[in-house]
């Protein structure tokens, strides 16, 4: 089941999409759908937009493969910062303890490196290895999104987040 | 000659050979996420049989119509391009991307990295 709260407010009130949803596989491409239809209405440059189809598809992709519980969310927004105003993807759900710890160390590895593309190449080499899962996902989020990534962890839940100026192009679409 | 090859075509993405001289072209289009993984991920391991076994020169896989590629489907052609290291000397894997999406070459670009003299990836004209 998806319920989803899309407010029609004014430009200069906050843009956002909330969808709380059960992880299943069906559900994918709607969610999908639904963050890159808001980014579209809020953004013109193209790799923006495909930076945040891959962070919705690989981020859903994970809550649907490795959420426990039948409740995850996640929410695309555009946020007013300090530096001008971001589009910012937050996905939230709950995991087994073993999963937390192993998805925080490889955020943490991604968000850290100080060469998103060599820290990519380094997971490909080492899924070369490894059958089964590709454990790619994460580390394209910088290394191909440009993504500002973080994440945190509270209790069985961890939420992660992915953010990147809109400054020039948020401005173009509102006016 | 009978393809050794089936074309793929499931809802979402598809996948069609077709055999020019020593070159096995594939056209690739849809979206390829978690869901179209198994199938790229199975088609990919015949072609790479298919590589050894035949004399091939060249395979492409033409991606123009491809509008997302997932990281399950990226480990796939991670594999092949492993794969076609061994037993096919000389055998070039040739990326055609689609130039309005630029995500394309980033994407693929690492396969020519873990091979660089075996892969290349190019836009079409």
């Amino acid at each position: 089941m998806i319920e989803m709260t899309v407010p029609l407010t004014p430009v200069r009130h906050q843009r956002y999409v909330y969808i709380e949803f059960s992880p299943t596989v069906g559900c994918l491409g709607s969610i999908v759908n639904v963050i890159t239809d808001f980014c579209r209405n809020v953004v013109d440059d193209s790799s923006i937009k495909f930076a945040f189809q891959l962070a919705a598809y690989e981020l859903t992709e994970n809550l649907v493969k490795y959420s426990t519980g039948d409740k995850t969310s996640i929410r695309i927004a555009v946020e007013s910062t300090a530096q001008g105003p971001e589009l910012v993807l937050t996905t939230e759900n709950a995991a087994s303890p073993e999963r937390l710890l192993d998805v925080s160390a490889r955020l943490t590895a991604a968000e850290t490196a100080e060469n998103p593309l060599n820290h990519f190449d380094q997971l490909v080499q080492e899924s070369i290895q490894t059958p089964g899962e590709s454990r790619l996902g994460l580390g394209r989020l910088r290394a191909e999104g440009d993504l500002l990534v973080s994440h945190s962890v509270i209790d069985q839940c961890i939420r992660i987040q992915v953010r990147r100026s809109i400054r020039q192009f948020e401005e173009g679409k509102t006016q | 000659m009978k393809l050794p090859l089936e074309p793929a075509i499931r809802e979402g993405h598809s996948i069609v050979p077709r055999f020019e001289s020593y070159r096995l072209i594939l056209k690739l289009a849809g979206t390829f996420d978690m869901t179209s993984a198994h199938t790229l991920q199975v088609y990919l391991e015949k072609v790479a049989t298919l590589a050894r076994e035949s004399r091939l020169n060249e395979v492409v896989i033409d991606v123009v119509d491809v509008y997302y590629l997932g990281s399950s489907c990226i480990k796939s052609f991670v594999t092949l391009t492993v794969g076609l290291q061994n037993g096919t000397a000389g055998l070039l894997l040739r990326i055609v991307t689609n130039p309005r999406l630029d995500w394309q070459e980033r994407a693929f670009s690492v396969l020519s990295r873990i091979a660089p003299q075996r892969v290349i990836v190019e836009q079409i004209p």
